[in-house]
């Protein structure tokens, strides 16, 4: 891999356009992922790239200079007919919406007016795949002259062929970097005018929540994530704030988050530690300071031990501060929404103390009233607090209030990937502690219902079964089921648990279940 | 081995598993292969986020290694830990509470600014200080108190001045810096806040418009229960509310009256200082009169079924007491406390006597506490037997008391009894042709469309009526050819019959009764009883009624022998006749004040009226409406005693028909039209936009309309309707009576005629056109 020293002197990399970014791993090895240019934006002469790593969490997208592209294996927005899910990895979601491909559209239309090339261009309503233009890049030998009958015949004018001609001689002169795995699966799919980026947001075929055609409709009032992305447009798939003071921590949003408009463009936004108000800077938090007399989340405090405490927030009598905690939460979680109040939710703030206060370091958020088993809405360790176990100590209040209530639940979905490892690790972890507890009774094997495990564990049935079967613990053993615990798995588990020294203490719970249904609206 | 030979059961989660260590089973990988019966289960991530690079290096090198290895983990974005100024920023002096942390509620709510000072303001407060006295948390509640004063327009100086508390000069120093910024700033505001949703709905798909409101309710179904409860809770809650206001409302009353007795009092007291009674001479005089005449109280809203009182009474009383007021004042201010209550209520002009409807007034009823009110409780029943019919006043509505003197003038009750009606509309015996029986007493009314509705009435001889053949009766007539001519009035029986209402069934006792068939045969053939019989009614016995009362006879039987109506046309005879009619009828107005009914068939057949009878009918209504308005002075004038209470509507008020004609562009109608135009619509022939039609039919719309009232009936094609502009628009109920006025009848058929120009106008179409009406 060789890094291009100078590049975009004389092309426009426009939104849309992929090619190989450079960026640095988990062992600070530079790598050379191929990523999608999402923005540009000049800062004091320079540009700046929001590029979108693809296969990779939008988490790491990040701006970038000019240097760490790769402009020798740039790719321009182009549009096939394709089903990303049938070929290869369907890769994570970013693609470029619908106007970004007419904004650049619109570029190459004003270049190719140039009299010396002898183009001819469908009308300017018709969107063009700009493959012609692509020979205008002359420090990329790989792109090669295209047959003509391609060239004419722009690929949305077929918008149900798989593979053009076009595509498949330039991709057999492409080197695609051996880290990007489907560098070619990406590829942008044709979309109906006057549509937003529906038709690219995934394999539709598979899960066609939204049947109301792109027409911006208000979401579903339940819930507090979406799946559904046809609301999302390229505002939210970019990161808005760029730091976060909280207390001590100075925070990396990882995703769009609704804060005022005009604070986005501050390079810290400050939060108060305690109410969680947002400032637009030291000194106003200073003077914040001296008014707010908080030392512990707005709510009722209802389970401490040591220094842990859980506070519950009615998210109707105390708006303020989950707003605050919404939005603070959705700098870290993708899905979530806040597209509505926070009237049917209950908030779980999971604080440690020490002599400045009860300092916030995760929280889950609650449906008063879930009509689908859910007992976890939104959950959330600040990344300060990441991978220290916190995260499953929220997994396992929620379970535990679940268990007062009597009934078994489940996070609502979809999940994030850090999400489903954690609670695949507190499954796994609190099934096998039940299953290495069992004794054989009067010498029998020992043995246990799925049913028995979920009672136990508050743990929905359908979760305690893949739980099962990723730990593959069930075998099917001379004409029946049975549950088989390997060594490994043994091992494994013991570690795990010694690792966990804080656990939830159900004798320091204090939590009354309301049944919401009976007052009124939430 | 037949390992494979058997499917797999799926997996029950009510059977019991066993538990097995790997170890205790070497021969587990034997059975590996079939496996596949448990169904894979979603992992609940999103497809396409499921499969990315990181994840994926996680989970398996989570399996591959049973934990996860560090650099195997998702990589997040860094975050930072070491502010220096963080000891500083926030105090470290915090005692954990020894309970759980309960928050109390409003304990959030403090008075504390939302805007926080920065930098900017710093200087400017710094800069100001040295002028002026501000603390920091006043600059800051200053501009709070701005920024949330300020919708889409800015807070202007002088409102500035009126929302702020500081001296003009401050708020100015402050107000000036708080624009500039505000100016300068790129927000909307000052005090960022979230972006709110826009009510016209551009906001539904705005990024940055979060926390909308949820519009919708959410699952009305699940709560459905719940919902009656709180709508339940809601209405109770109105009807509080408006219980409040009530006595809100009462006490503002008391209070006028409070007021005006201070007024009075200071008057009666320079009246005496002018009277010099400065021993109080002149006030003992007074006094000592007073205390002969009783105080009366008179409930100024008066009880429910209590208003009947007599006019001068009434009259009388009020100028009473006016008069009586000053001295009464004296009394009050003399002997405060000894003063009867009653005496105090009866001068406050204010009403001191409620009673529950006007306590009511505002109420509304809900399903569980106020079923009075819907008139179902039996306690509630005894007190106001009217129930939902109860008599209520109407705001702004004058009500006299009933006329003592006119008891029984029922509009159906003959003359001689104070009431408008005919005779032969009273309650009389009568038999029917198709049963041919005696039917008892009954009373004829016009309906709908000219049939011809009975009344009936019970009384206590109706098996003996019923028994009464009429061919006795006929030979009987004949046999007592020389009974003794009619009485000028009717027995005393005939007459409680004919004043008996269906409702009214009193007294009947008190009469001397006809014992049996004979006697009554006797009193019919004597007509001391009046005996209805259509169609078969000798002529002989209608001998001295003029001819359109045999016609009427006649055009009466037809809905009841349930003949159609004829079509024939008209020969000049028969109109000669009916100009006769005409003339008549007229002077049946002026003389008797009466329902006249023309001949329906004439109705029907007018239809063929050619262009020349058309003129006549007009020209005959020309002087039917100078004839009308004669009338009306005549009623209204007459009519003053009976206008204001209401009569029971029904019969009466649906007879009349209030008729003015005025000109109307749709009907461009021969002569008449100068003075008077009424357009029929025939089916949907004409097109011609109907002017409105009144008929006011209730005694409010009576008396605020100065419409013409008309007493002439005519039955009127099946549904014809005729629609006569009002000079005053009364909106008048949908009901309109199909009785006309004959001349409006005869101007409509003219109009018709000479606006379709069509000869002929079917019956039918003309008979129908009820939809065309628009009301």
């Amino acid at each position: 891999m060789t890094k291009m020293a100078d590049s975009g002197s004389s092309v426009e990399i426009v939104e849309g356009c992929r090619l190989p970014v450079l960026r640095k791993n988990q062992e600070h090895e530079d790598e050379w992922p191929l990523a999608e240019i999402l923005s540009v934006k000049e800062v004091s002469g320079r540009k700046l790239y929001y590029v979108h790593y693809i296969d990779f969490n939008k988490r790491l997208d990040e701006w970038v200079t000019a240097d760490r592209l790769d402009m020798k294996k740039l790719q321009f927005p182009k549009k096939e007919a394709k089903t990303p899910t049938k070929n290869g990895l369907p890769g994570s979601r970013p693609s470029s919406p619908e106007r970004e491909v007419r904004k650049s559209l619109d570029l190459n239309l004003q270049s190719a007016t140039a009299p010396s090339r002898g183009k001819t261009l469908p009308t300017p309503k018709r969107k063009v795949e700009p493959v012609p233009l692509v020979p205008q890049v002359p420090p990329a030998p790989p792109v090669p002259s295209l047959p003509t009958s391609t060239e004419a015949s722009p690929a949305a004018v077929f918008p149900a062929a798989r593979e053009t001609n076009a595509f498949k001689s330039r991709e057999d002169h492409e080197q695609i970097s051996s880290l990007t795995t489907n560098g070619t699966a990406r590829r942008l799919i044709p979309s109906q005018p006057g549509r937003k980026r529906k038709a690219n947001c995934g394999p539709t075929d598979e899960d066609s929540q939204d049947s109301s055609d792109g027409i911006p409709s208000a979401p579903r009032m339940t819930g507090s994530l979406v799946s559904d992305r046809s609301h999302d447009d390229i505002v939210t798939r970019m990161k808005n704030i760029e730091c976060i003071e909280l207390g001590r921590h100075r925070l990396k949003p990882w995703y769009f988050s609704p804060y005022p408009q005009e604070l986005t463009s501050l390079p810290i936004l400050y939060l108060c530690e305690f109410c969680l108000k947002y400032l637009k800077s030291l000194k106003c938090l200073q003077r914040h300071l001296t008014k707010c007399n908080l030392r512990h989340p707005p709510g009722n405090e209802i389970y401490r031990k040591g220094t842990i405490s859980f506070f519950e927030i009615d998210g109707r009598k105390n708006k303020n501060y989950s707003q605050n905690l919404c939005l603070l939460a959705k700098c870290f979680l993708d899905h979530k929404t806040l597209y509505y109040d926070t009237d049917p939710f209950l908030f779980y703030v999971m604080t440690e103390y020490d002599s400045k206060g009860f300092h916030i370091v995760g929280y889950f958020s609650k449906e008063k009233e879930s009509t689908e088993d859910y007992n976890v809405a939104c959950i959330l360790t600040l990344p300060p607090y990441q991978r220290r176990g916190y995260g499953k100590l929220l997994i396992e209040f929620s379970y535990e209030l679940s268990k007062v209530e009597g009934k078994t639940g489940t996070p609502e979905k979809p999940l994030s990937d850090l999400g489903l490892l954690s609670y695949r690790s507190y499954w796994s972890q609190t099934i096998l502690e039940i299953l290495m507890d069992l004794k054989p009774d009067n010498g029998e094997r020992p043995q246990i219902t799925i049913n028995e495990i979920s009672e136990i564990t508050s743990v929905k049935k359908e979760d305690v079964i893949s739980t099962l079967q990723y730990l593959n613990l069930i075998n099917y053993y001379k004409g029946q089921y049975i549950l088989t615990l390997s060594e490994d798995i043994v091992d494994g588990h013991e570690r795990a648990m010694q690792k966990r020294h804080t656990r939830i203490d159900p004798k320091c719970l204090h939590f009354t279940p309301k049944d919401w249904s009976k007052r009124g609206k939430w | 081995m037949s390992k494979l030979s058997f499917r797999a059961r799926a997996l029950d989660a009510t059977k019991p598993l066993p538990v097995f260590r790997c170890e205790d089973l070497p021969d587990l990988h034997e059975y590996a292969s079939i496996n596949r019966a448990v169904p894979q289960m979603p992992t609940g991530m999103e497809k396409e986020e499921e499969s990315e690079h990181h994840l994926q290096r996680a989970i398996s090198a989570q399996q591959v290694y049973g934990e996860k290895r560090d650099n195997m983990v998702i990589p997040v974005p860094e975050a930072e830990s070491n502010i220096t100024y963080y000891e500083s920023l926030y105090p470290g002096d915090y005692k954990m509470p020894k309970q759980l942390i309960h928050l109390q509620p409003f304990s959030l709510d403090t008075e504390q600014p939302d805007y926080d000072l920065d930098s900017d303001d710093d200087v400017f407060v710094a800069k100001l200080k040295k002028k002026m006295e501000i603390s920091l948390l006043q600059f800051e509640e200053m501009i709070d108190r701005l920024e949330k004063g300020s919708g889409q327009q800015l807070v202007s100086l002088p409102e500035a001045k009126l929302l702020l508390k500081e001296d003009d000069e401050l708020i100015k120093e402050v107000f000036d810096y708080w624009s500039r910024k505000r100016k300068n700033s790129k927000a909307h505001s000052l005090i960022n806040i979230i972006k709110q949703e826009k009510r016209d709905g551009s906001s539904t798909s705005d990024p940055y418009v979060a926390f909308r409101r949820r519009t919708e309710k959410m699952q009305t179904r699940k709560n459905r229960k719940n919902d009656e409860a709180s709508y339940e809770k809601m209405l109770k809650l109105r009807r509080d509310l408006s219980r409040a206001v009530t006595i809100l409302e009462m006490i503002k009353r008391r209070e006028k009256s409070k007021r005006e007795l201070l007024h009075l009092t200071l008057e009666i007291f320079e009246k005496r200082n002018v009277m010099s009674d400065y021993g109080g001479e002149v006030l003992a005089e007074v006094l000592a009169e007073r205390a002969l005449v009783r105080p009366q109280i008179i409930p100024l809203v008066p009880l429910t079924n209590q208003y009947h009182m007599d006019h001068k009474d009434y009259k009388s009383k009020v100028s009473s007491e006016k008069t009586e007021v000053p001295r009464q004042k004296r009394k009050y201010e003399k002997k405060q406390k000894a003063l009867p209550l009653s005496i105090s209520a009866a001068h406050h002009q204010g009403p001191a006597v409620f009673n529950a409807k006007d306590l009511n007034q505002y109420d509304f009823p809900s399903s569980d506490e106020e079923p009075q009110v819907l008139g179902s409780s039996e306690a509630e029943e005894e007190n106001d037997p009217d129930g939902a019919y109860a008599f209520r006043r109407k705001a702004g509505c004058q009500y006299y008391a009933a006329h003592q003197d006119r008891v029984g003038a029922w509009p159906w009750s003959p003359g001689w009894e104070g009431g408008l009606a005919h005779s032969r509309y009273c309650y009389s015996l009568t038999t029917l042709t198709v049963p041919r029986r005696c039917q008892g007493l009954a009373r004829r009314r016009l309906g709908r469309g000219g049939r011809v509705l009975l009344d009936r009435a019970h009384s206590d001889y109706d098996n003996v009526f019923h028994e009464l053949d009429p061919k006795t009766l006929d030979c009987a007539t004949k046999t007592l050819d020389c009974a003794p001519p009619p009485s000028g009035s009717c027995s005393p029986a005939a007459s409680k019959f004919a004043s008996t209402s269906p409702i009214n069934t009193s007294d009947r006792s008190s009469s001397s009764p006809p014992s049996d068939l004979s006697q009554i045969l006797l009193s019919i053939k004597a007509c001391r009883w009046r005996h209805f019989r259509p169609r078969t009614l000798p002529l002989h016995q209608l001998d001295n009624a003029h001819p359109l009362f045999r016609r009427l006879s006649r055009s009466i039987k037809r809905p009841l022998t349930n003949i159609g109506p004829s079509a024939q046309p008209l020969t000049a005879e028969q109109f000669q006749q009916h100009q006769d009619q005409l003339v008549q009828m007229q002077k049946e107005q002026l003389e008797q004040q009466q329902q006249l009914q023309a001949n329906r068939a004439t109705t029907v057949s007018a239809n063929t009226l050619d262009q020349a009878s058309a003129q006549f009918a007009a020209s005959a209504l020309v002087t039917t409406e100078q004839i009308l308005a004669l009338k009306t002075k005549e009623e209204l004038s007459l009519g003053g005693g009976v206008n204001g209470i209401l009569t029971p509507s029904g019969v009466y008020k649906g007879l009349h028909l209030s008729s003015t004609a005025s000109p109307s562009l749709a009907a461009p109608a021969p002569p008449a039209t100068l003075s008077s135009a009424a357009s029929l619509h025939p089916g949907s022939a004409t097109n011609a936009t109907p002017p409105c039609s009144t008929n006011s039919n209730n005694g409010t719309a009576h008396h605020a309309g100065p419409t013409t009232t008309n007493a002439t009936q005519v039955p009127l094609g099946n549904s014809l309707r005729l629609a006569v502009p009002a000079g005053k628009r009364v909106h008048a109920p949908r009901t309109l009576s199909s009785a006309m006025s004959a001349s409006a009848l005869k101007l409509a058929h003219a109009a018709a005629a000479a606006n379709c120009q069509k000869p002929k106008v079917p019956s039918s179409t003309a008979a129908s056109p009820l939809d065309i009406v628009p009301r």
